[in-house]
């Protein structure tokens, strides 16, 4: 063989190499890139009870951000990350309409939370997501299907809603018992009621929960609007009849302002209170040596507060430096609990994952902040859509916040 | 309908006058305003605001004393008020809507920028003095009670200038005819200037003793602003009595209804009095036909 020969063999074997390889090459599986998975978000962003809006916004999307730093959401072979969409409602139904309508139609999430804070804009929310087929992820719930009249939470007429809070009167319950527990020497009890119509039945449902824990109800129950900032007019009337403890339906931080009218007023018992607003909040109204007032809520300076719930405080000062608001540890848990959802029916199809929710009724299927959580409601709503968790219970005791504990909430 | 003890009945009376004051102060710059300058400064609940603020960042970020802080804050709040009108107020005087558009825009970009500057969540001013203290078996609120004697002694500071200095006699002048006043060779827009700055800094005062009490957000001055409108329209336009008295009408009412009838008539029976007073006198309590 001559040389020229040599050569042409070789820099065809050469070529036929490179070929197989460019082609053995296009065969092989690439490895894949992470896709987004869009999340949408609706809450008051706008207006004077916008701080808890923005509270839950930066909660969700502080939980996204762990979840995309850890990996993303597992599907099958697939991996996601999660961009999270916040619309304001500017406080109406009509804006919670418009930015619902936004976020399904324009940006295409299939996955949408809100309200954080009003029955009468959760509800419409769900009148565009169940026509374009999206899981509304009701974030909370102040009337729950317990209460005669609930409008808006999840049933046999909603197919593509779940709840994944615990509802303001479904906390009713843990916080009457802890009153027996931590306070035995009350034996009466009054009661003051903000004057939405939906809280119609909570003086009757409250008498019984009180009557349950060995109270009597005395005098009428008082009740104010959500601006009410004055408590003279409404406590005056209530200490009227010495009760030992006093149990308020309150909004935002008006917690504070009642503590502070009470004291002012010679009320020396505890009050308490459903929401899940900070009571340390109360001690820059009350003043410093605020004490026994409780609620369904974090204390979020309290030394005993867990870890992962003083992380979410720590990554917030981090991204935000502001003044931490513990709403967004609520919020947080919503959105977590959706993430898990999600990652357990290894679906982004909605009806899947809302059907994988139906069946994760055994105890510690879900995990919340608050402990170990399970899906339940199927005799109250009809329908197993509610999420189950324990309820925190916080206190403020001589100035100081205190975590009372996680209290089991049952929803059968 | 409920009963109203005797104690309540107190309480209400206690209650409604530190109300009251509050309100009067803030009406009492709107009511200068409107008649010297013939606007209505729709962002005055914002000025009012404004002040709560200032004490807030001077007491709890600097840890001024309160009254120290509420004084500085009338006096910046004050040049505030003077810029506002060299600058905003004075061009558009007599143009009605450019005006009305001017002060809404302004109300819009106070409330904005207290957003910026301090964030959405409520703040509250240190009460003035924490605590109360008993009268004939009835409770007093400490904070209340400084509450009323410093708007009370701010009322009585503006009805001395006003009846015995020279500049409160011009003032009332131009109030009353501005160009006879204008031909006595009294200058309005120093009147102008004047009553901006005093209705200012009245309004800092309110804003600062009603953060005490109650709570400061970025949105406090809407119901100010909607509680001294009623005032005014209530006393009469231009009449100091007329504030006054229109001011503990309605924090009286703002008190003992709630008990009585509930929060949700407490909200419109002040109204039904108002447009009752106005259909007997349309002028309102003190004004002139």
């Amino acid at each position: 063989m001559n040389n020229k020969k040599m050569v042409g063999i070789a820099a065809v074997s050469v070529l036929v190499v490179v070929l197989m390889m460019s082609v053995l090459g296009a065969c092989a599986p690439t490895p894949a890139g992470p896709k987004t998975l869009k999340i949408g978000g609706i809450g008051t962003l706008s207006g004077p009870i916008s701080e808890i809006g923005l509270a839950w916004q930066r909660g969700w999307q502080l939980c996204f951000d762990k979840i995309n730093e850890e990996g993303g959401l597992k599907i099958g072979d697939d991996t996601y990350m999660i961009q999270f969409i916040m619309e304001d409602n500017k406080m109406s139904g009509e804006g919670a309409v418009t930015a619902a309508t936004k976020l399904v139609y324009e940006d295409g999430v299939k996955f949408l939370m809100g309200d954080p804070v009003v029955d009468w804009i959760t509800a419409p929310i769900y009148s565009v997501t169940s026509k374009a087929g999206v899981l509304h992820a009701i974030s909370y719930m102040n009337v729950s299907a317990s209460t005669p009249g609930s409008f808006a939470d999840v049933g046999p007429d909603k197919p593509l809603a779940i709840r994944l809070n615990v509802a303001m009167d479904e906390c009713f319950r843990p916080l009457f018992e802890y009153l027996a527990e931590a306070y035995p020497d009350v034996k009466t009890i009054s009661f003051t009621i903000i004057d939405f119509p939906e809280y119609g039945p909570f003086a009757e449902i409250c008498t019984a929960l009180a009557e349950e824990v060995g109270l009597k109800v005395v005098g009428t129950t008082e009740r104010f609007s959500m601006d009410t900032q004055d408590f003279y007019p409404v406590m005056t009337p209530v200490l009227e009849n010495n009760p030992d403890a006093v149990f308020s339906i309150v909004a935002l931080v008006q917690h504070g302002l009642q503590l502070k009218a009470a004291r002012e007023l010679g009320f020396t018992g505890p009050l308490f209170y459903p929401v899940p607003a900070d009571p340390g909040v109360a001690l820059r109204i009350a003043g410093p040596g605020s004490t026994d007032l409780f609620g369904a809520a974090l204390a979020i300076d309290a030394p005993n507060m867990p870890a992962q719930i003083k992380e979410i405080e720590e990554r917030w000062q981090a991204k935000y430096a502001e003044e931490f608001v513990s709403d967004a540890v609520f919020a947080w848990d919503v959105a977590w609990i959706l993430a898990q959802t999600i990652e357990k029916s290894q679906s982004l199809e909605p009806q899947v994952v809302l059907e994988t929710f139906e069946t994760l009724t055994a105890p510690g299927s879900l995990q919340s902040l608050f402990g170990p959580a399970h899906v339940g409601g199927l005799k109250t709503n009809g329908v197993n859509r509610v999420l189950v968790k324990p309820t925190p219970i916080s206190r403020l005791i001589d100035g100081q916040g205190e975590l009372a504990g996680f209290y089991t909430n049952e929803i059968p | 309908m409920p009963e109203l003890s005797g104690n309540v009945l107190v309480q209400g009376l206690i209650n409604g006058l530190s109300l009251a004051w509050i309100y009067i102060l803030i009406a009492l710059g709107l009511t200068l305003i409107l008649s010297i300058m013939k606007i209505m400064q729709f962002a005055h609940g914002e000025v009012y605001m404004i002040g709560a603020y200032v004490v807030y960042s001077l007491t709890v970020i600097n840890g001024l004393n309160h009254l120290l802080a509420m004084f500085i804050s009338m006096i910046v709040v004050a040049v505030l008020g003077l810029f506002l009108e060299r600058f905003l107020f004075r061009p558009l005087q007599g143009k009605l809507l450019p005006c009305i558009c001017a002060a809404t825009g302004l109300m819009l970009i106070l409330q904005t920028s207290a957003v910026l500057g301090f964030g959405l969540s409520t703040k509250h001013v240190p009460n003035l003095w924490l605590g109360v203290f008993n009268l004939l078996d009835w409770v007093i609120p400490r904070d209340r009670f400084g509450a009323v004697l410093i708007s009370l002694a701010l009322t009585s500071l503006l009805y001395l200038f006003l009846k015995r200095s020279r500049y409160g006699q011009a003032l009332v002048a131009v109030a009353q005819h501005r160009e006879g006043a204008i031909l006595q060779g009294i200058d309005p827009n120093l009147m102008s200037a004047m009553v901006m700055a005093i209705g200012s800094g009245l309004a800092a005062v309110g804003g600062a003793l009603a953060g005490g009490i109650f709570m400061l957000s970025p949105f406090m001055g809407g119901m100010a602003l909607i509680k001294g409108i009623l005032i005014i329209v209530l006393g009469g336009m231009g009449s100091l009595s007329g504030v006054v008295v229109a001011g503990l009408i309605l924090g009286l009412s703002d008190s003992l209804v709630p008990p009585v009838f509930g929060s949700a008539v407490a909200l419109i029976l002040p109204l039904i009095i108002i447009i009752v007073i106005l259909v007997i006198r349309p002028w309102g309590l003190f004004g002139h036909e």
